[in-house]
C-alpha cells in the first residue's frame, strides 16, 4: 500500500476535479430523487423505534443500526458499480476519494471532506459538515453519551467495501449530535481480502 | 388532568436554577431572571447544537437525496419489521407505527410551511435539485420575474440558522375544520410532498356515510419492494392516520390492493372515519 | 405586565409551562400564581368550542359588534389565534391552537392591582403565539420528541422567553 500510495497521490489530484464533475453529472442528470425530509423523518423513526425496541441499551441500538448498515452496503455497491462503472481503485486513498465525492454524493447529494490520515495511510477519517440522517435530531440526555445516530452508515461502508474484497472497520469518533465540534467517521482497512481479485472490479 | 401530580406553581426552586434547565413539570412555571442573567443563559446556550437552531426553512437542508437511497433503507426498514414481529400483523402495525410517526410530524410541518406569504423575506419553494445549491441563493418567492430579485436580495441576508419563519408570516393557514378539507390536504400537499404529485383521486364511499377513499395508481414507495406484499402500504396508512388523528379527525386507514386495466399496482387507501367526527360535522357545519 | 403562559397536550396535560416577569414589572402576587393553572383549565372549555367554530375570533371579540363582522369573507381569516377568550377578574386569557390542536394559553395580568382589565395587543401577542408555534413544529421534528411529553429542553425555554421579551414585555 504505502509504496505505490507516493505516485497514486500525483494522479489522484489530477483526477480530483473529474471525478467532482463525473459525480455531480450522475447526481443531476442520471438520479432519480426524493424528498430527503421524508427520508430523513423515516430514518428518524427507525432509530426511535429501535431505542424503544431495545428498552433504551444504546450499545445494542448501535450494533443494529450498523448490522441494518451493512445489509444495505452489500446490495448498494452493485447499484453503485452499475451506475458509476467506475473501475477499481489503485490505492485506498483513491478509494476514499471515491467515497467522499462519488458515493455520498451521488446517494446522498453530500460530499464528505477526507482527512486525518494515519502515517501508514490505512486509517482516514470521514468528517460529516452535512448529514442528511440527522437533521432536526436533538438526541435524549440518556443517550448522547451512548448513542451513534448515524451508526447506519458505517454499516454501509462497511458491507460495500467487503464486496469489493476490502476488509475495513468503520466506527463514528465523534458527532456533532453529542455536542462535538464535528461529526467524524473512521475508515480503517484491515486488509485486501483476496489479493489477487483486483477491488473495485465491476 | 394528568395522573401525575403538578406541585404548586409557588413550591419555586431557587431562582438561580430557573431558565438553566428547562422546564420541568414536577416543579411548575419557572419565573423569567432579570434580564442581564437570563440573557447571560441564552448565550451560554447558543453554543449548543440543537434542533432550536435549525431552520424550518426547506431549503436550509439539502432538498433532496436519490431514491435509491431511500428505496435501500425502506426495504431495510421491512425487513427489520419482519424480523421483529411473529405474526403479519403485527409487521403491519410495525409499518404503521412508523407511517404514523411521520405523518403526526407532516400535519404541522407543511401547515406552517403553507403560512408563509409567497415574496415576502426569504423564498422557500423548491429547488431544481440542482447540484450544491446553497439556502442563500433563493429564487423569485413568487415564482415572477420582476419580485424575483427583489426577494431573492432579501434572501441572502442572514444565514438560514436561528431565521424564523414567521417572521414572514402574516396571516396562519386556516386549520382545516371540515372532512373535506383535511382529505384534500392529505391527498393534495402530503401527496406532492412524499411522492411529487397529488394521489390520483379522492371518493366518498357510496356505500358508508364514514368512508372515503384515496387512490394512488402507482404507487412509488411500495415499488422498491420486489415481492407482492400489500403490507408496505401499511406505511403510507399510518402517515394518512398521523395526520388525520392529529387534526383530531380520528380514523382507521386501510390499504387495499385494486389492479385495473394498465395500473397492476393500483391502491385505494380505504379511510374510516370514527362516529364523533360525523356528529360533530353534522353538528357545526 | 406578567404573564403566565402554557401549551396543554391533547390530554389536558401540560406540556410547557412559564411565567414571564421582569425586575420593572411586577410578578404575579403569590396567592394569584397559585391560581393561574387552575384560571388556564377554565378556560380549555372555551377553547374546545371556539376549535370548531368557523370564525373564532369575531365571535368573542369583547365587542358587541362582533357579530357583524362574519361575512363571506370572515372565514379568510386565521383561525388559529383565537385572541382574548376569556377574562378573570382583571386578568386576560389569550388562546391559540397549533395544527394539531396543541392548545396555547396565556393569561396577562395588568401592571396595576387587579383594578384594571390587563389589555391584550392583538398584534404582539399573536406574533409571540406563532414564534412559539414555530419553536413546537421544531420540537416535534425531532424523533426522539414524544407527542404530549412534557418538552424539558433549556434551548426551547430560553428561546419562548426570549420571545416573550420581545414581544409581551414592554
Amino acid at each position: 500500500m504505502s509504496a505505490n500510495s507516493a505516485n497514486i497521490s500525483a494522479s489522484s489530484a489530477g483526477s480530483k476535479k473529474s471525478l467532482k464533475t463525473f459525480s455531480d453529472d450522475i447526481w443531476k442528470n442520471k438520479t432519480a430523487k426524493i424528498n430527503a425530509e421524508l427520508f430523513t423523518l423515516t430514518y428518524g423513526s427507525i432509530v426511535s423505534q429501535l431505542c424503544t425496541d431495545f428498552e433504551r441499551d444504546f450499545k445494542k441500538v448501535n450494533s443494529h443500526l450498523s448490522a441494518m448498515g451493512y445489509n444495505i452496503g452489500v446490495r448498494l455497491i452493485e447499484d453503485f458499480l452499475a451506475r458509476t462503472a467506475l473501475p477499481r481503485c489503485d490505492s485506498f486513498t483513491q478509494t476514499s476519494e471515491v467515497i467522499s465525492k462519488c458515493a455520498f454524493k451521488i446517494f446522498l447529494n453530500v460530499t464528505p471532506q477526507v482527512g486525518n490520515w494515519s502515517s501508514s495511510k490505512d486509517t482516514f477519517s470521514l468528517f460529516l459538515d452535512e448529514n442528511p440522517l440527522s437533521d432536526f435530531v436533538e438526541l435524549p440526555m440518556d443517550a448522547v453519551k451512548e448513542l451513534w445516530y448515524s451508526n447506519i452508515l458505517c454499516g454501509v461502508l462497511k458491507g460495500a467495501l467487503e464486496m469489493v474484497q476490502m476488509d475495513c472497520d468503520v466506527w463514528f469518533v465523534s458527532d456533532v449530535l453529542r455536542g462535538d465540534q464535528n461529526t467524524e467517521m473512521r475508515v480503517k482497512l484491515n486488509r485486501i481480502m483476496k489479493e489477487e481479485i483486483p477491488a473495485g472490479e465491476d | 388532568m394528568s395522573h401525575k401530580i403538578i406541585n404548586p406553581s409557588t413550591s419555586v426552586p431557587p431562582a438561580n436554577a430557573a431558565g438553566s434547565t428547562g422546564y420541568d413539570y414536577t416543579i411548575g412555571p419557572q419565573q423569567t431572571l432579570p434580564n442581564s442573567s437570563a440573557q447571560s443563559v441564552a448565550s451560554t446556550l447558543a453554543g449548543t447544537r440543537s434542533v432550536y437552531h435549525e431552520s424550518l426553512h426547506p431549503g436550509a437542508h439539502g432538498a433532496h437525496v436519490s431514491v435509491a437511497a431511500y428505496a435501500f433503507l425502506f426495504q431495510e426498514m421491512v425487513s427489520q419489521a419482519r424480523n421483529a414481529s411473529k405474526t403479519v400483523s403485527e409487521i403491519e402495525l410495525r409499518l404503521h407505527r412508523h407511517g404514523y410517526h411521520i405523518g403526526l410530524r407532516l400535519l404541522e410541518l407543511l401547515k406552517f410551511r403553507s403560512s408563509v406569504t409567497p415574496g415576502s423575506g426569504r423564498s422557500f419553494f423548491h429547488k431544481s435539485g440542482g447540484p450544491a445549491a446553497t439556502a442563500g441563493d433563493a429564487v423569485g418567492g413568487a415564482g415572477s420575474a420582476p419580485s424575483g430579485a427583489g426577494a431573492g436580495g432579501a434572501g441572502s441576508i442572514g444565514t438560514a440558522q436561528d431565521e424564523s419563519l414567521s417572521s414572514s408570516i402574516t396571516t396562519m393557514k386556516r386549520r382545516d375544520l371540515r372532512l373535506l378539507e383535511v382529505l384534500q390536504f392529505v391527498h393534495g400537499p402530503v401527496w406532492l410532498y412524499l411522492f411529487d404529485r397529488a394521489s390520483d383521486d379522492l371518493v366518498k364511499s357510496s356505500e358508508r356515510e364514514n368512508e372515503y377513499m384515496i387512490i394512488d395508481n402507482t404507487p412509488s414507495i411500495t415499488r422498491f419492494i420486489s415481492s407482492t406484499n400489500v403490507q408496505c402500504d401499511f406505511f403510507v396508512c399510518g402517515i394518512i392516520e398521523g395526520v388525520l388523528d392529529l387534526a383530531s379527525f380520528p380514523c382507521t386507514v386501510t390499504a387495499h390492493s385494486v389492479p385495473e386495466d394498465k395500473f397492476d399496482r393500483r391502491v385505494v387507501f380505504v379511510i374510516r372515519f370514527d362516529q364523533e367526527v360525523l356528529e360533530r360535522e353534522a353538528l357545526r357545519f | 405586565m406578567p404573564c403566565y403562559f402554557a401549551i396543554i397536550g391533547a390530554r389536558d396535560n401540560p406540556i410547557y409551562e412559564a411565567e414571564f416577569t421582569s425586575q420593572q414589572l411586577n410578578s404575579f402576587p403569590p396567592e394569584l400564581k397559585e391560581l393561574n393553572p387552575f384560571i388556564l383549565h377554565a378556560s380549555l372549555d372555551i377553547i374546545e368550542d371556539l376549535q370548531w367554530q368557523v370564525n373564532p375570533q369575531s365571535i368573542n371579540s369583547g365587542s358587541g359588534s362582533g357579530g357583524f363582522l362574519r361575512s363571506r369573507n370572515s372565514s379568510n381569516n386565521g383561525n388559529c389565534y383565537l385572541g382574548k377568550i376569556d377574562h378573570f377578574y382583571g386578568l386576560a386569557i389569550t388562546g391559540y391552537l397549533s395544527y394539531g390542536n396543541m392548545k396555547f394559553v396565556m393569561i396577562h395580568s395588568s401592571n396595576a392591582n387587579g383594578s384594571t382589565l390587563a389589555q391584550v395587543e392583538d398584534w404582539s401577542v399573536r406574533s409571540f403565539y406563532q414564534e412559539v408555534h414555530e419553536l413546537f413544529v421544531k420540537t416535534l421534528m425531532n424523533p426522539f420528541y414524544k407527542l404530549n411529553d412534557p418538552i424539558t429542553s433549556p434551548v426551547f425555554d430560553s428561546k419562548v422567553r426570549a420571545l416573550a421579551r420581545r414581544y409581551l414585555l414592554k
